[in-house]
């Protein structure tokens, strides 16, 4: 007997990101979200699951198309025809939702109160489901706490949408301890909110499952459901499987100090076509980190633009890859001369304090800011103009452009100084 | 830190080549012509300090390259390096030590190349672009200084690029920059979602939607159901009613019908006693066409009898009497004639073979006759027989005495050249010799005895010659004069010593004698001793001839007395040897070799001689037999003839012997086969005549049955037999005509029977009298009562049926009748029916209209998962994505932009004043006082600029020459280094042709002030104008130096 285990669908969330660019695979990434669902119903069909448990969040709280319950009413009705039933507590984003309140589900869905805990008991499976849904968007007491009491002679599952004991990037709702949980005694604890997947524990069970698609760069890696296999009554088997169609993942590429453009371009192609082959035949939507020496790396930092070009080349050439971004660590810095001495000061064009940086940053920027859209510094990647350090990152950058720049022009045919150097 | 020297161990065109700085605080001059490897040099100054670039162009393999050199710091610590090309490692101490890199960063300060090159390099390119950079920049201070500091002369553009490329992502109240454009479409993309999003509402009013469509459909069918069930019920009565009204005027039809067919069969009545003998009136019609024509063709055929009749008697009165029986005779008399034809062509033969064969018998006959005799010759056969079994008897002979000839005397040569007595073979073997071993060992020791011989006699020789030459070298020593000798000095001394004691004992009163004889003899035994120290060579040699003179005399007795020994020996050897032969051991063996062969040949010619006797008897014999033979034969031969000429004629004779034999073998047989022949002839002639006799007779036989006289001609015979054939062909055909006149009379009379018979019994009103007409009669009646028949089986058949339809017409009348319970009449059923039709189409209408309906309800429903907002959203995204990304390059832009300007502000305000007016000096002396100076002046923008002072004026970069901008850079380049110096220590200054668009009086002021500079820190310059040079030179000159101390001729 199957039972799958999933959470954190966030239907119709948009992918995070993705700035538009000539030959970018727009089209193959639309509703990914959607088709992420419908690659998980599909499974549940063909594998002839007996029981979904979905943990919460279905759709994005603050989103009000109505289509998006719609749409997962119809799959929702797909299983019905299959004859798989479906249980499904609310998350903190589903008590927001206006979708939740007003969307009828088909008879097979049976959603869990959120004013008390309940148990779905299914005297078929020899399965209990005990839940209780989020009332609102913010729950920070410990659902679980008043969870029932596991009913003997049935395997007994907790579908719970908590933050566990806080996860990064995560709301830290609803709370529980994981040593509680496992000595509640529960054979499985289905959990959901948490978008990375986790097997916290094993006996009993206590998974993330991860939600079903990665919708930006933070949620890396193959995304989907958690596959349990009932053997006799017991668990037999706990596998993850993958139903996302955009496969997020970042392509690191380390620079050798003597590396030029053209040796991190043909690096990056290699770590992309890895990556897409990795991939399995989905979309890749991939960030490229260059990093090495702060020598080397400026190389590519004063070549920016061009870079990104060459690199949204390369994604259109391999195919299937949406180049998210290119960005640029340094991992040593060269050395500084003295500030003051005035030689190489251009070098020193980023020795500047806090204090200096923000005065400098509120002259500059003050009119971009009060132009731009405040979402911009809003979710994981945000542009926040008026915190120091992105201020000095880009400051950094700007100035290894700069020093790569003025040594272009300065530098003449046949220097001796151009070029790599023995150590 | 400055270099002391150079050292370009490996590198370019250079191979150990050291440049030897004077540091004296002077400007260092490095003078190379193009292509001499000037710029090489300071590239290899950067490539030692700071590392040699992988990529560059040395001219030595990797491993070679090599830059060596001495630095030393301010405090003369110095510091001696070598730098290889590679990766790791590439700084050595002079015997190939790795060196730590960090103590040479120390030394420079921590600069890297680029800064290095940047700071402490300039050519004329540079300058230029320094220059120019001034007039770009309109002279502003800030950039203006920190470009001559930090030779960064892009800065201006690099500035005014960044504050381009941030206009051209954003400017606060555009809209087609990028970033505004971005920003837009974003807000469109999200409002546009939030508009497209479908409310919860709107789903809640299509499925009322759908309910209500529903329940009306549902009614609606229900309404036309009972709708449809009533029009079928009245189309059914309608139908019922229909089909009952035609039933009845069916029934009623086929009553009819019946009526009609069954009068018309009564009144049918065909002649059946007729039609049960239609058979036999058919053939009669048939035979009746064969019955008339017989009866025509009847007269035609007894007049053809007539005629045939009339033939035959013609026929029979030609023929002969007994014509009759000829026929059967017919076979016999053509055999008989065949036969006759047959015999007369076996006559001709058998009579000319029996001619023929008569004629070869009597040839044969002839050939046998001529005699051959009988006589066997077989003793001159056995004779020539037994002379060839010997071969070819006289030829063996003649050579077998050649063979012992030749011998013989080959023999008789070789004892004449042994020189002996023996006459004869036998006392030749018979001789006594000595053998070839003696002979052999006596030589050997002859030959041992005169070489011995001739090295005695050289030995003495060569003694005799160095006797002569140690006499001579005695003698010559001698002559030389008296040679002082040990003996001589020790019997000097021993007088002496002897006049001495003699004078000490007073023994001898000490006289003026004594004392002149000791002291004399002192002289002399000193002199002596002195010669002797002197002439110790000359005695030497003396003595040493002396003794090799004795050694030489010696040696020559020695020698003398081997040599007669030798010849005593030779001697009795000889004599031993006398005995044995009369000749030199050698000769002997020579001989010895010769007799050898002699005897061998004698041996040989010996058994030549005894080969030929038995040859001699067997050719005798042979040669009696034959002749014997051949006299017996009636030959003469000559006696004395040669047995091969005796044999040819044996053999001639038996030949042609052999040939006679032979053809008379052949002659015999040919007569046996010819008298054969003509036996067999003439038995044929006979068994002829037999056969003819036979042949008459029966001939004789037929002719007299045929009628004929005995000797008729067969052809007689053959026209009888024709007459008889045709007599017999004309009586056949008269049988055949009158066979047929008798068939014709018996068919006409049964016919006319018949014809009557049937009358009789159907048609007795048919006169029999006329049978042809009355069949013809017969035949017509049949044909109708047959028709007749045909027509009442027909309407018997329609009748039957009509029967029966009008009884299930009649049945389904009274069914439908029966049916209708309310009988309604059809066309009131059928109003009923077309009224209920109406309502139907129009429920119909309403249902399809309904239908229409829900499904587009439903297909709104069913595409409303689909969601456009789902795509706006994401577009929005994508759109807040591209506004991030362009966010971030406009502010990067923009904080560099400002950060530059810092930096720069910063640069201005730390050194306007001390480096500005150290500039303002040195400008005034590079310009040659044309100015006066430099000072901050004001830009449109109240920034403050760099301004010119000349005459009084104020000029602005812009406004000066390119020359002058180049002063003017200079001069703020140099004030620039020397505060730098004068900051972080000195670093060599490498200055590339800088000069070279400056005149001499300028040229001439600028190396003033680098010498100036020099004082401070080390500056060399690279320039391959020896105009340059030239000016360096006096400049260095003019500082009381050694004018040669700073310049290097790399090409030297």
């Amino acid at each position: 007997m199957r039972i799958v285990h999933a959470a954190d669908l966030h239907l119709d969330s948009p992918l995070r990101g993705l700035a538009p660019y000539d030959g970018a695979p727009v089209s193959a990434i639309r509703e990914a979200t959607r088709r992420a669902l419908e690659n998980m119903v599909a499974s549940c069909i063909e594998s002839k699951a007996s029981l979904l448990l979905l943990a919460g969040d279905l759709y994005d709280g603050d989103w009000r198309d109505f289509s998006t319950g719609l749409f997962f009413a119809k799959e929702m009705s797909r299983l019905r025809e299959a004859g798989v039933r479906v249980v499904i507590v609310r998350g903190n984003h589903d008590a927001q939702s206006q979708i939740t309140r007003a969307l009828r589900l088909p008879e097979n869905v049976r959603e869990l109160s959120h004013k008390k805990p309940e148990t779905v008991v299914f005297e078929d499976l020899g399965i209990a489901v005990h839940g209780r849904s989020f009332a609102e968007r913010v729950v920070t007491d410990d659902l679980s706490r008043d969870y029932p009491a596991p009913i003997s002679g049935m395997l007994n599952f907790g579908l719970l949408h908590t933050c566990a004991e806080g996860r990064a990037g995560h709301e830290p709702y609803a709370p529980c301890n994981v040593e509680s949980l496992k000595s509640h005694g529960y054979d499985y604890w289905a959990l959901g909110h948490v978008h990375q997947r986790e097997v916290l524990a094993e006996e009993p069970w206590i998974v993330f499952p991860g939600n079903i698609q990665g919708r930006h760069v933070r949620e890396l890696g193959a995304k989907g459901a958690t596959m349990i296999d009932v053997d006799a009554g017991r668990i037999a088997s706990v596998e993850h499987a993958s139903f996302d169609v955009v496969r997020w993942c970042v392509s690191i590429v380390d620079v050798a100090a003597s590396a030029g453009v053209h040796d991190v371009l043909d690096a990056a192609r290699e770590a992309m076509a890895s990556e897409l082959e990795a991939a399995d035949g989905r979309v890749v939507a991939t960030r490229v980190i260059v990093r090495g020496a702060e020598s080397a790396v400026s190389r590519v930092i004063g070549a920016r633009d061009a870079v990104t070009a060459e690199l949204q080349a390369i994604a259109n050439d391999l195919g299937n890859v949406y180049f998210e971004k290119l960005k640029v660590e340094t991992t040593s810095k060269a050395p500084r001369p003295v500030s003051g001495e005035w030689v190489d000061a251009l070098a020193t064009l980023a020795d500047v304090t806090d204090e200096e940086l923000t005065s400098l940053a509120a002259e500059a920027l003050a009119e971009v800011r009060s132009k731009l859209p405040l979402e911009i510094e809003g979710g994981t990647d945000g542009l926040h103009l008026d915190d120091v350090n992105v201020l000095r990152a880009l400051l950094n950058e700007a100035q290894q452009a700069l020093v790569a720049k003025v040594r272009e022009e300065a530098g003449e045919e046949g220097s001796p100084l151009r070029g790599s150097r023995g150590a | 830190m400055r270099i002391r020297s150079l050292d370009l161990l490996a590198f370019g065109p250079f191979q150990g080549k050291r440049l030897r700085f004077a540091n004296d605080g002077g400007i260092e001059v490095v003078f190379g012509p193009n292509e001499a490897g000037k710029s090489t040099t300071r590239r290899a100054v950067l490539g030692l300090l700071f590392g040699i670039p992988e990529r560059s162009k040395d001219g030595h393999s990797v491993d070679e390259v090599r830059v060596g050199a001495t630095l030393i710091d301010t405090h003369g610590q110095s510091l001696d390096l070598v730098r290889r090309k590679g990766r790791k490692n590439t700084l050595l101490t002079p015997s190939g030590e790795p060196f730590d890199s960090e103590v040479l960063a120390r030394w420079l300060g921590g600069i890297d190349a680029n800064a290095y090159e940047q700071t402490y390099g300039l050519d004329h390119v540079g300058l230029r672009k320094g220059g120019a950079a001034l007039k770009v920049g309109n002279g502003d201070l800030g950039e203006s200084l920190f470009s001559a500091a930090t030779g960064l002369t892009g800065l201006h553009a690099v500035l005014v690029a960044l504050r381009a490329e941030a206009d051209a992502l954003f400017v606060p109240r555009g809209t087609a920059r990028p970033l505004n454009e971005a920003h837009r479409s974003y807000t469109e993309a999200k409002k546009l979602a939030s508009q497209l999003a479908t409310h919860p509402d709107e789903w809640l009013k299509v499925e009322k939607q759908i309910e209500q469509a529903r329940a009306l459909l549902e009614t609606l069918r229900r309404e036309r159901a009972a709708l449809a069930e009533e029009r079928a019920r009245a189309q059914s009565i309608a139908a019922a009613a229909r089909s009952l009204d035609a039933n009845r005027a069916r029934v009623a039809e086929l009553d009819g019908s019946l009526a009609l067919a069954r009068a018309e069969l009564e009144g049918l009545s065909p002649a059946d006693d007729l039609l049960s003998r239609s058979q036999t009136i058919a053939e009669l019609q048939e035979r009746l066409g064969s019955h008339r024509k017989a009866q025509l063709d009847r007269p035609r055929i007894a007049a053809e009898l007539d005629a045939i009749e009339e033939r035959a008697r013609k026929a029979k009165r030609a023929a002969p009497a007994n014509v009759e029986s000829a026929l059967p005779l017919a076979p016999s008399v053509r055999k008989l004639v065949t036969d006759a034809a047959s015999l007369r062509a076996r006559a001709r033969v058998v009579q000319t073979r029996e001619a023929e064969t008569a004629e070869a018998s009597k040839r044969a006959a002839a050939d046998c006759t001529s005699d051959v005799g009988d006589d066997e010759s077989n003793d001159l056969r056995d004779a020539l027989e037994l002379s060839r079994s010997e071969g070819k008897l006289e030829a063996r002979l003649d050579e077998a005495r050649a063979a012992a000839a030749r011998d013989r005397a080959a023999v008789a040569t070789r004892i004449a050249s042994l020189d002996v007595p023996a006459k004869t073979l036998d006392e030749l073997l018979a001789m006594t010799v000595p053998s070839s071993d003696v002979a052999s060992t006596h030589a050997r020791a002859a030959a041992s005895h005169v070489e011995r011989a001739r090295g005695a006699s050289d030995r003495r020789r060569r003694l005799e010659e160095e006797h002569a030459e140690a006499e001579r070298a005695v003698a010559a020593l001698r002559a030389e004069g008296d040679v002082p000798t040990e003996e001589s000095l020790e019997k000097a001394r021993s007088e002496r010593d002897a006049l001495w004691d003699a004078i000490r004992d007073g023994t001898n009163a000490p006289s003026g004698r004594a004392a002149g004889r000791f002291e004399r003899s002192m002289t002399d035994s000193d002199e002596l001793a002195d010669r002797l120290r002197r002439e110790a060579a000359r005695v030497t040699r003396l003595a040493e001839a002396e003794a090799s003179l004795a050694a030489t005399d010696r040696k020559l007795a020695i020698a003398r007395d081997e040599e007669r020994a030798l010849a005593e020996e030779a001697a009795a050897s000889a004599r031993a040897w006398s005995v044995l032969s009369p000749r030199s051991p050698e000769e002997t063996i020579a001989w010895l070799a010769r007799y050898e062969s002699a005897c061998v040949a004698a041996r040989r010619a010996i058994e030549s001689e005894h080969a030929v006797a038995p040859l001699e008897s067997a050719a005798r014999t042979a040669r009696q037999a034959l002749v014997a033979a051949l006299v017996r034969e009636g030959e003469a031969p000559a006696a004395d003839a040669p047995l091969a000429r005796l044999e040819q004629a044996a053999k001639r004779l038996l030949a042609a012997r052999d040939e006679a034999h032979a053809s008379r073998t052949v002659a015999a047989g040919a007569l046996r086969v010819a008298e054969r022949e003509h036996a067999q002839a003439v038995r044929d002639h006979a068994a002829l005549e037999r056969d003819r006799a036979t042949w008459e007779t029966e001939w004789s036989g037929v002719t007299r049955a045929l009628g004929l006289r005995d000797a008729a001609s067969p052809e007689e015979a053959e026209a009888a037999l024709e007459a008889a054939a045709l007599l017999a062909r004309i009586d056949e055909e008269a049988d055949k005509v009158r066979r047929r006149l008798a068939g014709i009379d018996r068919d006409a009379k049964r016919f006319t029977s018949d014809v009557l018979e049937v009358c009789e019994a159907c048609a007795s009103d048919l006169s029999p009298r006329a049978p042809e007409e009355a069949c013809a009669k017969l035949a017509r009646r049949v044909a109708r009562s047959s028709a007749e028949r045909a027509k009442r089986e027909t309407l018997e058949e329609q009748a039957r049926r009509l029967d029966a339809q009008a009884r299930e017409a009649r049945a389904a009348f009274d069914q439908s009748s029966n049916a209708l319970e309310s009988p309604e009449p059809a066309a009131s059923a059928e109003l009923r029916a077309a009224d209920l039709e109406a309502r139907l189409v129009e429920v119909d209408d309403r249902i399809q209209q309904t239908s229409r309906h829900l499904g587009s309800v439903e297909t709104g429903a069913k595409e409303m998962p689909k969601s456009p907002a789902v795509e706006q959203a994401a577009e929005a995204q994508r759109q807040l994505a591209r506004v991030r990304d362009l966010a971030e390059r406009f502010a990067r832009a923009r904080l560099a932009a400002a950060a530059v300007s810092r930096l720069l502000d910063k640069y201005r305000r730390e050194n306007q004043g001390p480096v500005l007016t150290r500039a303002s000096s040195l400008f005034a002396t590079l310009t040659l006082g044309a100015f006066e100076g430099l000072e901050v002046g004001f830009g449109e923008s109240d920034e403050p600029v760099i301004v010119a002072v000349k005459d009084g004026r104020r000029l602005e970069t812009t406004s000066l020459s390119d020359g002058t901008l180049d002063q003017l850079y200079l001069a703020l380049r140099v004030a620039s280094l020397e505060r730098l110096t004068h900051a972080r220590g000195p670093l060599p200054l490498l200055l590339d042709d800088v000069l070279v668009h400056f005149d001499d009086q300028r040229a001439a002021a600028a190396l003033t002030i680098l010498s100036e500079l020099a004082k401070h820190t080390q500056v060399i310059l690279f320039t391959h104008h020896t105009r340059i040079v030239e000016i360096a030179r006096r400049a260095i000159s003019d500082r009381d130096a050694s004018p040669t101390a700073g310049i290097h001729d790399l090409g030297a």
